[in-house]
């Protein structure tokens, strides 16, 4: 397991690495002036020369590369060329909101998923199995920013139940929360049939082994194989898809921010592309890489951890 | 790893159990479930809509009427019209075109550098296989929408840069899935008897290993069509992908999205759509899993109903 762990935190190292390096040169890669491509073919000739000099796009390519990657690790990610104000303090707050936002959604999705699952599976063809097996199929068909259009125009135009508009404020809590409900039932809907069908077919594939009858046989309660047998080794398959799970999450953010007018890092990053803020974009898509990366690494190592078989192997191969 | 273990448990061996029997009664095996022939029909019907777009449509979508914009359904216009006063359902209709243009090429682009690719890291081995695998895990770091933000914010958007953008996104996921199949199958005692023949090694991974690596695989083709779909839409949601004027699903529930307060069927029409494209694929995809994965059938029904009744009465 230390072998494991080692080698599994050196690799997200090593990625997210790799992965400034390709934030530092990817304005190199496109064909033509770097400044020209950041700023767009509209720009004034003394704006391309400041940005030039801001961001030292005159320097070879390997010195942008270690200005980056380095200040980036000390939490300097640049100028925001709009406000002039440093990226790092521009992106604080909309990065809190947007966490908050996907650490909700990913409790909420497991939190109904996994119930769902199991009910499904304790009353086969019963009333909850039906729906499981047949609302899933179209939930998860339905891409989250569908689902949000759809949450908006019945609950906050047609309805008036809920606030539409913009995330609220910390210091009023039972504000922040209601703003928060259609945004994280957007981003996890899709894991509630997710979560559920796989839950379902993992907890009867378990029902089925040779060592549930044993224990029927010897004469352990129904309620007792299914809690605490069958339920814990149907978790495993849920463990490793969390990784999935933090990808959509992280990614369908962007979405529901902009439809719910959310102050956050997706609706910012799409605000910063239409100023050609390329400063504010960059430093926002390395931040949902890295938070990707380090939910995949989570997940892993709980995956591991929780499956004894390749708690074994250390020699496994390491992957994200 | 957890990316690569989510894949383990959705294909969940896929390849075991089906005997290959050729494309033709793979096909056939898949149309003759319910399910699937349903998926294939309702697919087949959106290729038609695509091809015979402008035989279908009741109005030109591209025809601006600044005196009629915003309008409820009418019988003139079927779902009312935009903030142009353009005919919906026909920006609708022709929709079906651009989601078909990007999803198919983005894809199939994806599957075949990945196939390539993948194959080549776990043949060759060494050097190659590491700088790949690295390679792999970086550009899967970025969620194909967060990919997206980072280079149509700079190669600027366009259908090419959005077919560019989704099939990056997907090629590590194909790639890695080839490379870790090659890898098993090179360990296989008749590579190395085809090798001792004096076969070169282009020809054991044309000939041998790639037919065998292949067939799983279409079942993440199918799966990866309405990701595509959904994507791609998404994008121009955002006014990152595609662009208006272009009749696109995207597109048009940007503009739907801005009245939504005054016109909400508008959004509406390209959500059902869309809706039914990825359903009808999502299927396809499922049913081909069921086709070549027999672990799939679960324990019949009878057998638990009566085990659990023994049990508990």
């Amino acid at each position: 397991m230390v072998l494991y762990l080692t080698k599994r935190v050196g690799l997200a190292v090593v990625v997210i690495v790799v992965i400034m390096i390709m934030l530092a040169v990817l304005v190199n890669l496109v064909p033509g002036d770097p400044a020209r491509i950041i700023l767009g073919t509209h720009a004034t000739p003394q704006l391309i020369a400041q940005v030039r000099r801001s961001m030292g796009l005159d320097n070879p390519v390997y010195v942008q590369v270690w200005d980056f990657v380095w200040q980036a690790l000390h939490g300097n990610f640049g100028t925001d060329f709009v406000s002039q104000a440093p990226v790092s303090s521009e992106i604080a707050s909309p990065l809190v909101n947007t966490l908050i936002l996907s650490l909700v959604s990913f409790v909420l999705s497991v939190a109904v998923g996994v119930p769902l699952g199991i009910a499904a599976a304790v009353r086969r063809g019963g009333l909850v199995d039906t729906l499981v097996r047949g609302i899933s199929v179209v939930l998860l068909s339905v891409p989250a920013y569908v689902i949000g259009l759809l949450l908006l125009l019945g609950f906050s135009v047609r309805l008036h139940i809920l606030p539409a508009l913009g995330s609220g404020s910390l210091s009023d809590i039972g504000g922040y929360a209601e703003r928060l409900i259609m945004p994280a039932v957007a981003l996890s809907a899709f894991w509630w049939a997710y979560l559920a069908r796989l839950v379902r077919s993992s907890m009867l594939e378990v029902l089925g082994e040779p060592f549930v009858r044993t224990s029927r046989a010897y004469g352990l309660r129904e309620r007792a194989i299914r809690y605490r047998v069958a339920l814990k080794n149907a978790l495993v398959p849920v463990t490793a898809l969390t990784g999935l799970m933090v990808g959509y999450i992280l990614s369908g953010t962007v979405f529901v921010e902009v439809i719910f007018e959310r102050t956050g890092l997706g609706s910012l990053a799409v605000s910063a592309i239409g100023n050609r803020d390329w400063p504010v974009v960059r430093a926002v898509v390395l931040i949902y890489a890295a938070a990707f990366i380090l939910g995949n690494l989570g997940a892993d190592v709980a995956y591991r951890f929780l499956d004894p078989r390749l708690r074994l192997e250390e020699d496994a191969e390491v992957f994200i | 790893m957890s990316v690569q273990a989510a894949q383990q448990v959705l294909l969940s061996e896929t390849a075991s159990g089906y005997e290959p029997r050729g494309p033709v009664a793979f096909a056939r095996d898949v149309v003759r479930r319910p399910a699937g022939a349903i998926a294939a029909a309702v697919i087949l019907l959106l290729v038609l809509v695509a091809i015979f777009a402008p035989l279908l449509v009741p109005d030109n979508p591209d025809a601006i009427n600044v005196t009629n914009t915003l309008a409820s359904p009418s019988a003139h216009h079927l779902l009312g019209t935009d903030s142009l006063g353009r005919d919906n359902l026909s920006r609708v209709i022709f929709g079906t075109r651009v989601a078909l243009e990007v999803a198919l090429p983005s894809v199939l682009g994806a599957f075949i550098a990945g196939s390539v690719l993948g194959m080549a890291a776990g043949y060759f081995g060494g050097l190659a296989d590491k700088v790949l695998v690295i390679a792999f895990d970086a550009v899967i770091s970025f969620p194909a929408v967060i990919l997206g933000l980072a280079l149509l914010s700079l190669i600027g958007p366009s259908i090419q840069s959005v077919v560019f953008v989704i099939a990056l996104s997907l090629v590590p996921y194909y790639g890695r899935l080839i490379r870790a199949q090659t890898l098993s199958e090179r360990k296989n005692q008749y590579v190395k008897a085809e090798r001792s023949l004096g076969a070169s090694r282009a020809r054991v991974l044309r000939r041998h290993i790639l037919p065998n690596v292949l067939a799983p695989l279409l079942v993440v083709v199918a799966m990866d069509i309405p990701s595509a779909v959904i994507i791609e839409a998404g994008l121009a949601f955002l006014g990152l992908g595609v662009q208006p004027p272009t009749p696109d699903w995207g597109v048009i529930l940007n503009d739907g999205f801005a009245n939504i307060g005054t016109s909400p069927w508008e959004i509406l029409g390209p959500i059902v759509a869309l809706v039914i494209m990825t359903t009808a694929f999502t299927v396809l995809g499922e049913t081909m899993r069921d086709v070549l994965d027999p672990r799939q059938r679960l324990p019949r029904r009878s057998f638990l109903k009566r085990r659990s009744r023994d049990l508990d009465g």
